[in-house]
């Protein structure tokens, strides 16, 4: 033993004892990486974390030649119960619901839904802002469309950036699923802790326990304590950049690509919706509320072949009575909207 | 290019690689020198020219102080390198602050003037590079080193990326001599700074990050909160700050560690200070030992009586204060700590300190309790957006009144927790990416899997940037 030693020099045990770490690195680093790996995927399944990046579902009856094509975000399918609609208008609704959807990511949609000859697609404040990115986007989205939207529409670098780092999350994800899913993450162990607790869950959103939206939520924001609408709106703020606006980047760019379409694709029926006074007051404000109606209106003069229907215009909507939330609408506002949207729909020419 | 960002994961990869084709020393050192400049322009392409010019500057001038014949020569190079960085740290910093104060106090005396808006953006990191710069010409002067040979590897010194744009300050007797020879890091460093760089970013998106937006609210609207939601915010912003600053330090010297190089340490779990000398020798290290050795000994330190001890002491407070940010805030902060700093040292004077000095808990508890409210009271200037905001949230928390708005944010509870857990777990001076190394295989493998699992289950993907970026 000590003769070897002795053979091998002091630099010689250096570098055996280098390359021993070197392997032991390796080890660390590898079984760092699976055991991680096991853990998220553990993570995301134990806690059910939702990572389906769009739905659909049907109501009514074939023929599927008459289908009505309803895309949209949680905004559209908490605002309008297309269950209803289907009924009254004798005509199968196929809903294609997108988490935080904008028309980025209903584009493809749309393209998918050759049968429908009638398209309901919905628009707010909210949806349209270029600052509010959805989760889901990287997956809807091929990466060229982006960069050419991103190329065209001169965005912001900050932005740019944002899109663009939601790519590299895509494929992070599939080692890793719980990455960049924080929000997720805490609202489940909430939404678990809470059910061991055995309480009425009151203010998570619907959407994932009905995931066909048929329930309307009955709560309304004037219930909420002082403490969560401020941090709630705060919250928003945060999402878009400390309540940065902007109406003219890759979602309005995706919008008219699918209005410009409609001749082949079908008739397109726009919803404008209403965000709640809450919103419109603490985290658009008035100058991004301006800058929306001025896009909107320029929009709607540019496309005279789609059809509007202005819900953001309708008095009876703009209190905070008919919101659950700052932008979902709850049963009140949902049985408002319903009606005008139907009585609008039958006054339309569908055929 | 902030540190939990993808581009910079993909820049300081690229960096290793590139720089392992290098053969030579000196192609290898301006190679880092571009790639700091690089990073540096990725916040501001103009700026990177003032601190090439800044140093290019400073290393005429430490050549000159070194080959100066009398101290007259001497002196006028060092204050000709003085005038230069701090002109330029207040010609950038705190123009707007003088001449506001300067219109605020002629007001006073019934003189007026039109005040034009200031529209000059603050270089990233000006207070750190200019600091580092100076202390190269001061050490010069007082003959600790030898001017720096090459202009490249001043240069390198100065900008080098991970420390650039928030410290920790690295003096030039600890960073020129690594320059010498190829800086390469054994697979023990390597481990250690992997670890260190998931430590800081756990720290950062997983703590600072989350808790963040709701810290934001609460100091937003102070007056509109309850005295408990108001105490979660301060604790709050103690967890955010020292989880930002501290994890943005821990990626910083975790990235010179991959890389073969070595930075001072810059926090030591600063919460589990037993009075406020020790929180100073735990928070911001690096700047508190600068301070010391280029402020407080050359005004006198200790050496001249108590008076004049005490008045380094707060002057060194104050002006450490100014030095975060251009704002009678930080200067209220510098100042609360200055008082809490004389206070110490003269309760330590005392003979009764001494009999209490035996190490009992509740001793133990009540003092490191003193420091820490100490600490949040000084965060609460440091915090807020103007005098008016800390004063009411103050008085709100003093007042104790409920009834107001209620904002119990999990995030802040749950990271409040975790942090003052750790801080009391981990009592001593320990660094823990050193220990960890050491540990078996199994216990790195745990430790580093938990790590990663938080990360990638509860990180933040916004990187928003590091508060210290604004000093």
């Amino acid at each position: 033993m000590n003769s070897c030693a002795v053979a091998i020099g002091p630099s010689g045990a250096k570098r055996a004892s280098e390359s021993f770490r070197r392997i032991h690195l390796i080890i660390v680093f590898v079984s760092t990486m699976v055991l991680s790996s096991i853990s998220s995927h553990l993570i995301h399944w134990v806690l059910e974390v939702p990572n389906d990046s769009s739905r659909s579902w049907s109501y009514g009856i074939k023929p599927e030649s008459d289908t009505i094509a309803a895309l949209g975000s949680s905004l559209l399918f908490s605002a309008l119960s297309t269950k209803e609609i289907s009924a009254k208008l004798s005509r199968p609704v196929r809903n294609c619901w997108v988490v935080s959807a904008s028309p980025c990511e209903l584009e493809p949609i749309a393209a998918g839904c050759s049968a429908a000859s009638l398209f309901l697609i919905g628009i707010s404040i909210y949806d349209q802002n270029e600052y509010i990115l959805s989760d889901f986007r990287s997956e809807l989205v091929p990466l060229r469309q982006s960069v050419a939207d991103l190329w065209s529409s001169h965005c912001d670098w900050p932005l740019a950036k944002r899109i663009g780092g939601q790519y590299p999350l895509k494929y992070t994800r599939i080692i890793f699923p719980t990455a960049g899913r924080a929000r997720s993450v805490m609202m489940a162990i909430k939404a678990r802790l809470v059910s061991l607790a055995q309480s009425p869950r009151k203010d998570v959103s619907p959407s994932r326990f009905d995931a066909r939206f048929e329930e309307p939520v009955e709560d309304c924001i004037k219930q909420w304590p002082k403490g969560k609408l401020i941090d709630r709106i705060a919250f928003l703020r945060n999402l878009c950049e400390g309540g940065r606006h902007a109406f003219n980047g890759p979602k309005s760019l995706a919008l008219r690509r699918i209005l410009n379409a409609s001749p082949k694709n079908g008739k397109i029926i726009v919803v404008a919706l209403p965000v709640s006074p809450e919103y419109r007051d603490s985290v658009s404000r008035m100058h991004a509320t301006l800058d929306y109606d001025n896009w909107l209106a320029q929009l709607m003069i540019s496309v005279p072949e789609v059809h509007w229907i202005r819900l953001d215009r309708l008095h009876a909507l703009n209190t905070s009575g008919c919101f659950y939330d700052l932008v979902h609408m709850n049963a009140q506002g949902r049985r408002l909207a319903t009606d005008f949207v139907t009585q609008s729909l039958e006054q339309i020419n569908l055929q | 290019m902030i540190f939990t960002s993808f581009e910079f994961a993909l820049f300081f990869v690229a960096v290793l690689l590139i720089r392992g084709v290098f053969t030579t020393l000196q192609g290898e050192k301006l190679f880092l020198v571009f790639a700091s400049y690089v990073f540096y322009m990725s916040w501001n392409v103009y700026y990177a020219g003032l601190i090439f010019s800044a140093s290019c500057c400073d290393y005429i001038l430490g050549n000159r102080i070194a080959g100066a014949n009398t101290t007259g020569e001497r002196r006028a190079f060092l204050v000709a390198s003085l005038v230069m960085n701090l002109g330029i740290l207040t010609y950038f910093k705190y123009s707007p602050f003088i001449i506001e104060t300067t219109a605020s106090l002629l007001s006073l005396i019934g003189i007026s003037f039109a005040q034009h808006h200031w529209n000059v953006i603050l270089p990233v990191g000006i207070s750190f590079f200019t600091f580092q710069s100076l202390s190269y010409t001061i050490d010069v002067y007082r003959r600790k080193i030898t001017p720096c040979s090459t202009l490249r590897d001043f240069l390198l010194f100065v900008a080098f990326f991970p420390q650039l744009v928030a410290g920790p300050i690295v003096r030039a007797t600890e960073f020129l001599p690594q320059l010498v020879t190829r800086a390469r890091a054994n697979a023990r460093e390597i481990e250690t700074g992997l670890a260190l760089i998931a430590l800081g970013v756990v720290k950062k998106s997983v703590i600072s990050d989350q808790v963040s937006s709701h810290v934001d609210v609460i100091f937003a609207n102070p007056q509109g909160f309850d005295a408990p939601t108001l105490l979660l915010g301060v604790l709050g912003y103690a967890v955010q700050i020292y989880c930002d600053f501290s994890g943005y330090s821990d990626i910083a010297i975790g990235c010179a560690r991959v890389m073969g190089y070595r930075f001072p340490e810059n926090f030591q779990m600063p919460y589990s200070a037993v009075n406020i000398t020790d929180f100073w020798r735990r928070w911001h290290i690096s700047l508190s030992s600068w301070l010391r050795d280029y402020l407080y000994i050359p005004l006198g330190g200790n050496r001249h009586g108590v008076s004049r001890y005490y008045v380094s002491l707060m002057l060194t407070m104050l002006l450490g204060g100014l030095w975060h940010g251009a704002s009678w805030n930080f200067v209220i902060w510098g100042g609360i700590h200055g008082v809490a700093l004389i206070a110490h040292k003269i309760w330590s004077g005392w003979r009764i300190s001494r009999d209490l000095s035996s190490p009992s808990w509740w001793r133990l508890l009540a003092s490191r309790g003193l420091t820490m409210g100490v600490v949040l009271i000084g965060w609460i200037f440091f915090r807020a957006r103007t005098f008016s905001d800390a004063s009411e949230l103050l008085l709100g928390l003093l007042r104790w009144e409920s009834g107001s708005a209620q904002l119990l944010s999990p995030q802040i509870l749950a990271s409040v927790a975790i942090v003052f857990v750790m801080h009391i777990a981990f009592l001593n001076n320990r660094n823990w990416a050193d220990e960890i190394v050491d540990k078996t295989l199994s216990i790195r493998i745990a430790t580093y899997t938990t790590l990663l699992t938080t990360i990638v289950s509860f990180g933040s993907t916004d990187a928003s940037p590091f508060i210290y970026f604004q000093f």
